[in-house]
Formats: structure tokens, C-alpha cells, sequence
């Protein structure tokens, strides 16, 4: 397009759209980000009950039916997902280990937002060193790649679960930091700020009245892409032997011992990558539904 | 002033903008004619939402893709609705220039300001960079802006809001337009920048016989720049006619209403202003039958339902406006 | 129509530097320099200028909002300038702001009712019943039905969205009311609602106001005495009619002449 009409046209069209945009009416359930998010609820709450309907020991190796494809019935014993070299059941070992990433995702992304956004908010409210301070560690800690800051810790104080959710957490509050951070700056800056302080709002008032409702809503959104990013990290970890120990079944470890048979029994390592990109995927489609939901003014027209 | 016997450079006969969206067809502006010819300027006035700036872009084609229009375009005697992109890409380029409100966002901040008017000259004449450069020295120069050796070299951020509107009033008729279309030009600017930014437009439009629409909510622009005016609401033009005669003697009892409802220099401490109850509609919520009947102190019945006719206008001095239940007599 | 001789508020001598510039070479901008004000009971001051005039800060110090660099605000007597805390907070109660913005000006995740009872509950005025009856009470005042507590500010228009402001402004009955270009984002025709209402509750609750804004004529039909700002000072003061009639200081000139009025401008530009 021609300079001179190229930003005549954004500039129209966005003071258009704002002027004929009325608000949806399709009914609030139907849509996709709710799906989702009952469908991740949903097979939240399998894995965690995991031990009361599951038929086979994740654990329990049956050295002679390895290798068994998807649908195999040895005896009374049903392998929906087909076994895995030591005989596993691997659904069994699917729906197991869905408790870890489920686990580790939502205990990591709540941790992270909660020290996250306090730091954010502290470094807008008082501005001055602390906000020297806390945007200085973040952009530092952005400026480090995960994977090494993840190896560096791992070596020195052991694999396990408090271990990936602790190293997760470091690498992932500040995100929440930024954006809590800059959130408040605009609330600062608005009208109805300085309106309540007209009124005679202080401090923890200001705070709790003004900034974090308004904070709140966003930080959510990145809670949701926060726990996809976080599902993929601890899989990659336990894919690397950084996470926790083999013998509990998790989705990224299954992905390791899976990619060596890839050739002859796809089913070990196939499975776990549905689970993970399902996951993923139901994650960000909420997250995105979320965002429409909370920032009208991103949404799509 | 306007010569009036000659072909309008704009046409536009009984257009309407309909736009998708997800809620279904909008229609947004309804049936709406106007003309403008070479060397006058028309005001399009109206309030936020009365679809201005929507039907005035009809014609420079800057709507959005979702936009849908039919009616007649005609520029210069030929009709353009309907014609292949490549031409109308052209005309648009070559014939209209535009200029919006806010000209920080019509100018770039990476490029230097001399870059971005030479870029019109490279890109449209095939200019050497350095003609190009030159042509913009002299642009800068026309639009009053001192010192535009130096100005040349500057960024959009070192330049008063003035300065920059006079930028991108020059990046508009650097092609020498005849048509210019000025969507709320003056509306970011200091009172006193305005005015020198109207009288710019005035000059420029004497030396170089443009037909100028101007897209306004301010009465007292409108009533100063324009040869012609036309009072649109909800998506319609309700009075259309020569500026002294819509402004001194309006018909149309928006136009009346919203005449009053000014603040006038010289007014007593105690007087209240005449107001019109309720609020102007969004272009997605316009009333049915006349736009305004929800609003008029003068509605009657048919109102509601029949939408009032506008005489089609030519340029002239014709007043028309739409009413079915106007004071006194037509 | 003045009260008593002695006005209600008064900046005497205020000043607000700012430093601004990279590190190592700062300089220094006086956004008000040296501003001089006196508002009396029941009256309106306009104050006048052009972007950049220093207008909104001197607003912004007379709400308390900003700390001068140097200078004292008198209200009925009191230097608030240095006050703060709770001493601070019992004047406010009595000085009460309005935005420019009507959107900006209240918290997007607040019903109308919780915005406009704000300055109750922090100020602990009445039960939870007594204040939504206040609510009611005020939002009839301002024009609007009841029934608007429970709107969000999304669900409002721009002129009803700015007469809820007005609403919270009046809650706790002040006395003085800064206005700071309370009308300058609002459509023609909602402007001039605004402007009636703003007349009708000073006359009935014989309120003060301080009216910013950068449009001689609207500001000239409010007030009842205009000051004129540029660039930090104040060039003029006077009555409306004096300042009309007699401009003294060339500033001044220049503002008026740059009022568009539609039947004396007619065709300027043509």
C-alpha cells in the first residue's frame, strides 16, 4: 500500500471498529475457552484419581508382553496404549504421569504469580530503588537462558520434584514481574487513581481498591500460558534426566525412553506427545479466550 | 469560491456503507449525496458517530476490507465504485490527499521527515533522491514551516504538533490532489495552532484550486472554512446547503438544536444553554425512520416510521434538508 | 455575588519545577511559575491557556495531587500546602476533583455505586443502607436514574459516565470543586448538558469551582472570573466581561482572536 494511505487505514479502522462493536451474546458456555477448560479440569481430576480407577500398576512390568502394541489383551488384562520395553502398561503410565505435569504446572505458575506480581506491584507502588532493584534482577534473569540456569542448579542440589518446581519458579516469575509491574504504572496514571486519592484513599487501600483489580484479570492470562510453558519445560527436563526420578512415569521421561522405538513400537513415546500437545493446546485456546474476556480492546474483530 | 458551472470533482449519489461484522450486516451510512467542486470546501459536521469520517472515506478508500459499498462514486465525471483496484489504487494515490486528526500517528518516528515526503516523489514520479529531496525542501516551505533546511532532517518528535500537521498537510498535496480531505485536522491542536493551520489550508487551497471535504465537529470551523455544509446525523445527512444560509437559517431541528447548544461569546453568567435530551446514537444503534426522531422536540408519528427524503444536491446553493415536520413553512 | 471578602481558596506564589533530560545534563522546566490565584465562595474561576500553559498542573497542586516546589495554598484560612495524613485527609473532604476523561475517570472493575460511595467509605460516612441511599440521592441529582448503580463504566456513555464523576465529587458535599477540562472529551451536545448541570448544582449548593480549560468560550460561560495561563505564569486575571471587553496583555489577544465563533468568523478562511 502507499505510505501516505497505509497508516490512513489502520488509524480509520480501529476508530471505526471501536464505534460498531457490540457485544457478543453467544451464550457464555458454548464457547471454545470453556470447553477447553472443562476438558482440562476434567483430565485434571482423572490424573489425580488416577489410583482409583486405573486397572494396571504403572509400575508393574510384565517383561514378557513388551512391546505390545495399542488394543492388546493378555488374559484378563486390557493395554489400551500398548506396553512399553519393560513391559508397562502405558496408559496406565499416561494418565499417572498427567499428576506431575498437572501438579507441577499449577503449584509452578500460582508460585510464580504470586511472587511475581508482589514484587511487580512493590516496584510500581514505591518506585524509587526497589524498582531499580526488581527491574534490574528481571531483566538480568530474562537475559539467562532457562535450560543452562535449570543443568547449574540440578548439579548441585539433586533432581525431584521440589527441585523443578523451585527452578521452574525462578525462571518464570518474571513475566508476572513485568506485567504487574506495568499494570500498575497505567492504573498510577489514570484518572480514577487520582480520583481515590482525592477522596482521601492512602496506601493499602489504593492498592487493594485500584491496582490489583485491575491487574488482576491480565495476570490470570498469563497464569494459563504460564502452566502450557511450564508442562513443556518439566517435560523437557524430565526428558533430559533433570526432573524426577525414572521410576515415576511422567510425560517428558516417557517422551526419553519412547524416542529409542519410535521405529517399532511408536505407541510409548506418541501417546505422551498427544497428552502434552492436547494440553498445551486447551491451555492456550482458554488462555487466549481468557484474554478476550478480560482486554476487550486485543480481541479480534 | 467555488465555479460553478463545471463538473463536481466528487460525486457521490445515494450512498451507503454496510459493514460485516460478527453480529451481522451494519448498516452504517444511509443513502447519502453530496458533491464538491474545484476550489470549494465542504464541511461534513457532526458529532461523534454520526458516520462522517465513514462516508467521506468512501471515496478515498481508506474504509476497512469488511466495508461493503453501493450507490454512485463519480470523480471527476467518471464513476469509480466498482472500477478495478489498480486504477482506483492510482487515483487515490495521485488525486486525494488525505490528513487525519493526529499526525504523530501519520508520520513515522524512524524516518527523518524530509525521508517520508521524498518517498512520495521517489515512489510515484520516479524522482532521483535527491530531486526528491529538493521538491521536499520546497514542500516544507509551502506549508510555512521556517526553516525547512534544517526541518528537513528532523524526526516527527522534534517538531511541535503544529509543525507536524503542516508535515503531513504537505505530504498530502505533494502530488497536487484535487482533492483533499482533511478528517478533523485541527481537532488535536492548540486554538492558536488551528488557526494557522486553517489558514494554511485556505492559502494552499487558493494557490492550487483544490476542492477541499473537511470532516469536523466544531461549529466554529466549520463555519469559517466552509463554502458548504453538511450536517450529518446517524448516519445521514440531515441539511446540506451554503454555509451562511445552514448556519444562519437551519431548518433541520438537529441542526437548530445543536446551533444552541454552543456556548457564545458574550453570553450572561446566567443563562443555560438549550440542550438536546439524550445522547447521539452509535452508527451499530441508529434509530428507525428519521435518525433523529428519538431526540427532536418536533417529532410526530411518521416520524418512526418513514425516513424523510433530502433533495438531491448539485453544486449550487441549493438548502436541503430532511424533515417531515419542520417550523413554519417549507 | 461574593460570600466575604477573604476567598475560600488562595495560591499564593506557587511553583513547580521539574528536572528533566538525560542524566549529567539536566535543566530545569517551570511548569508553574510563580502562580497567583484567588477563588471566592460561590464563585467560578476559569483558568485558560493553551497545551503546555501549566493549567492542569496547577489543578493538580490545588487537589493535592502534587507537592509544589515552593508556594502555600490557603483554604478558608488553613496553609494546606504542607499538610498530609490525616489532617490531609479532613480537607479533602471538603475539596473534591473532575477529570478530563470520563472513562479514565473511574475504576473499570467498579459499579457506579462502589465508585460514587468511595469517598463514604473511606471518610466512614454511614451504614452500607445510608450510603446507597446516598448513591440514589446523588445519581438523581446528576441526572441519572437509580437504577445506574449497577453499571459498569463500559455500560455508559460519555456524558453519563462523566456526570458519575460529578456524582462522586459531590458525595461528601464540598465546598470547592476543581474541574479540570471536565467537558473538553464530551460531544457538542452533551457538552452543553454538562455545562447546565454543573450551573444548576452550584447555584443550588452554593459550590466553588476552579473551571481548566483550553476553549475561551465555554469557559467563559461558566466562570465568573478568568485567569489566563502561558507557559507556567499567569498573564491575565479578570471578570469575564473585562477580560472580553479589555484584554490587556497580548497573550490574551491572541486567544481571543483565535475563537472561531460562527457568526463573526463567517468565512474567514475562505
Amino acid at each position: 500500500m502507499q505510505p501516505k494511505l497505509a497508516i490512513g487505514n489502520l488509524f480509520l479502522g480501529s476508530k471505526i471498529a471501536s464505534k460498531i462493536t457490540p457485544n457478543s451474546k453467544k451464550s457464555a458456555f458454548l464457547q471454545a475457552g470453556p470447553i477447553c477448560l472443562f476438558l482440562l479440569a476434567l483430565a485434571a481430576i482423572l490424573s489425580f484419581t488416577a489410583n482409583l480407577w486405573v486397572a494396571q500398576d504403572p509400575g508393574y512390568q510384565d517383561l514378557i508382553s513388551r512391546l505390545k502394541p495399542p488394543f492388546t489383551k493378555v488374559g484378563e488384562l486390557n493395554y489400551y496404549f500398548g506396553t512399553d520395553q519393560l513391559g508397562r502398561d502405558v496408559f496406565s503410565r499416561l494418565i499417572h504421569g498427567g499428576k506431575i505435569s498437572f501438579a507441577v504446572g499449577l503449584i509452578t505458575a500460582t508460585l510464580a504469580m504470586i511472587i511475581g506480581g508482589a514484587l511487580g506491584l512493590i516496584a510500581a507502588y514505591f518506585r524509587g530503588w526497589q524498582e531499580a532493584v526488581i527491574l534490574r534482577v528481571v531483566d538480568i534473569q530474562t537475559a539467562f537462558p532457562f535450560l543452562i540456569v535449570a543443568i547449574a542448579i540440578v548439579s548441585i542440589v539433586g533432581s525431584g520434584l521440589t527441585t523443578i518446581i523451585t527452578t521452574l519458579v525462578i525462571w518464570l516469575w518474571t513475566p508476572f514481574a513485568r506485567l504487574a509491574h506495568a499494570k500498575a504504572l497505567i492504573v498510577k496514571e489514570s484518572e480514577f487513581y487520582k480520583a481515590a486519592i482525592s477522596s482521601g484513599r492512602s496506601g493499602f487501600g489504593l492498592v487493594s481498591q485500584h491496582i490489583v483489580p485491575n491487574v488482576v484479570g491480565s495476570m490470570m492470562v498469563v497464569w494459563t500460558f504460564i502452566v502450557a510453558q511450564t508442562i513443556i519445560a518439566e517435560s523437557s527436563m524430565s526428558y533430559l534426566g533433570l526432573g524426577v526420578p525414572l521410576s515415576t512415569p511422567t510425560w517428558g521421561s516417557m517422551l526419553s525412553e519412547g524416542r529409542n522405538y519410535l521405529e517399532n513400537a511408536w505407541w510409548i513415546a506418541v501417546f505422551p506427545a498427544f497428552a502434552i500437545m492436547l494440553t498445551v493446546f486447551c491451555v492456550n485456546v482458554f488462555g487466549d479466550w481468557l484474554s478476550d474476556r478480560i482486554d476487550p480492546q486485543t480481541k479480534k474483530i | 469560491m467555488p465555479q460553478n458551472n463545471q463538473t463536481p470533482i466528487v460525486e457521490v449519489s445515494n450512498l451507503d456503507v454496510f459493514f460485516n461484522t460478527t453480529q451481522g450486516q451494519l448498516h452504517a451510512i444511509r443513502s447519502t449525496s453530496w458533491s464538491v467542486s474545484q476550489g470549494e470546501t465542504l464541511v461534513i459536521l457532526g458529532e461523534s458517530g454520526a458516520g462522517k469520517s465513514v462516508s467521506v472515506h468512501a471515496v478515498s478508500g481508506l474504509l476497512p476490507s469488511t466495508a461493503k459499498i453501493s450507490g454512485s462514486i463519480k470523480f471527476d465525471g467518471e464513476q469509480i465504485l466498482g472500477s478495478d483496484e489498480e486504477s482506483l489504487r492510482k487515483l487515490r494515490a495521485e488525486k486525494i490527499g488525505v490528513i487525519f486528526q493526529d499526525p504523530l500517528a501519520a508520520l513515522d518516528p524512524c524516518f527523518k521527515v524530509g525521508a517520508q515526503i521524498a518517498e512520495i516523489f521517489t515512489v510515484h514520479r520516479g524522482m532521483s533522491k535527491k530531486d526528491a529531496w529538493d521538491e521536499a525542501i520546497k514542500l516544507l516551505d509551502s506549508v510555512q514551516i521556517p526553516d525547512p533546511e534544517r526541518r528537513v532532517n528532523q524526526f516527527s518528535h522534534q517538531l511541535s504538533g503544529g509543525q507536524r500537521q503542516r508535515v503531513v498537510i504537505a505530504m498530502a498535496i505533494a502530488l497536487s490532489p484535487t482533492l483533499l480531505i482533511a478528517d478533523e485536522p485541527t481537532t488535536a491542536l492548540d486554538a492558536s495552532v488551528q488557526v494557522a493551520v486553517l489558514e494554511l489550508i485556505k492559502k494552499l487551497r487558493n494557490e492550487r484550486k483544490m476542492a477541499i471535504v473537511l470532516i469536523t465537529h466544531n461549529i466554529g470551523v466549520a463555519a469559517s472554512i466552509a463554502d458548504r455544509i453538511a450536517v450529518m446525523y446517524g448516519g445521514r445527512i440531515v441539511e446540506i446547503g451554503d454555509a451562511k444560509e445552514v448556519l444562519q437559517s437551519p431548518r433541520h431541528p438537529y441542526t437548530q438544536a445543536l446551533l444552541a447548544s454552543m456556548p457564545k461569546i458574550g453570553s450572561s453568567a446566567t443563562e443555560r444553554l438549550v440542550t438536546i435530551t439524550g445522547t447521539p446514537p452509535s452508527l451499530a444503534t441508529i434509530p428507525g425512520g428519521c435518525s433523529f426522531h428519538t431526540r427532536c422536540s418536533r417529532v410526530i408519528a411518521k416520524c418512526s416510521e418513514v425516513v424523510p427524503e433530502i433533495e438531491l444536491n448539485r453544486s449550487g446553493s441549493l438548502h436541503s434538508f430532511a424533515c417531515h415536520n419542520p417550523e413554519g413553512a417549507n | 455575588m461574593t460570600d466575604s471578602d477573604t476567598p475560600l481558596v488562595q495560591a499564593i506564589d506557587l511553583i513547580k519545577d521539574y528536572k528533566i533530560g538525560p542524566r549529567g545534563s539536566r535543566t530545569n522546566l517551570r511548569a508553574a511559575d510563580h502562580v497567583n490565584l484567588s477563588i471566592y465562595r460561590g464563585r467560578t474561576l476559569g483558568v485558560v491557556g493553551e497545551s503546555g500553559s501549566g493549567k492542569s498542573t496547577v489543578a493538580s497542586i490545588l487537589a493535592k495531587l502534587l507537592a509544589p516546589t515552593a508556594g502555600s495554598i490557603q483554604f478558608d484560612g488553613t496553609d494546606i500546602a504542607s499538610l498530609s495524613g490525616a489532617s490531609l485527609k479532613k480537607f479533602r473532604r471538603r475539596i473534591q476533583t473532575v477529570f478530563q476523561d470520563p472513562f479514565s475517570s473511574l475504576n473499570p472493575k467498579m459499579t457506579v455505586l462502589k465508585s460514587i460511595s468511595e469517598p463514604l467509605v473511606v471518610h466512614k460516612v454511614g451504614t452500607k443502607q445510608e450510603r446507597i441511599a446516598r448513591v440514589e440521592e446523588l445519581l438523581v441529582m446528576v441526572g441519572l436514574e437509580p437504577s445506574y448503580a449497577s453499571r459498569y463504566p463500559h455500560q455508559l456513555s460519555g456524558g453519563q459516565a462523566q456526570r458519575v464523576s460529578i456524582a462522586r465529587a459531590l458525595a461528601l458535599q464540598p465546598e470547592f470543586i476543581i474541574l479540570d477540562e471536565p467537558i473538553s472529551s464530551l460531544d457538542l451536545s452533551i457538552q452543553a448538558q454538562i455545562l447546565n448541570l454543573l450551573k444548576d448544582l452550584q447555584q443550588k449548593f452554593k459550590l466553588t469551582y476552579l473551571f481548566i480549560g483550553h476553549d475561551l468560550g465555554t469557559v467563559a460561560f461558566i466562570s465568573d472570573d478568568i485567569a489566563v495561563m502561558e507557559s507556567g505564569k499567569i498573564v491575565e486575571t479578570g471578570s469575564v466581561e473585562t477580560i472580553f471587553k479589555n484584554p490587556k496583555h497580548e497573550y490574551t489577544k491572541k486567544l481571543l482572536s483565535a475563537v472561531l465563533d460562527p457568526t463573526k468568523d463567517l468565512g474567514r478562511f475562505i
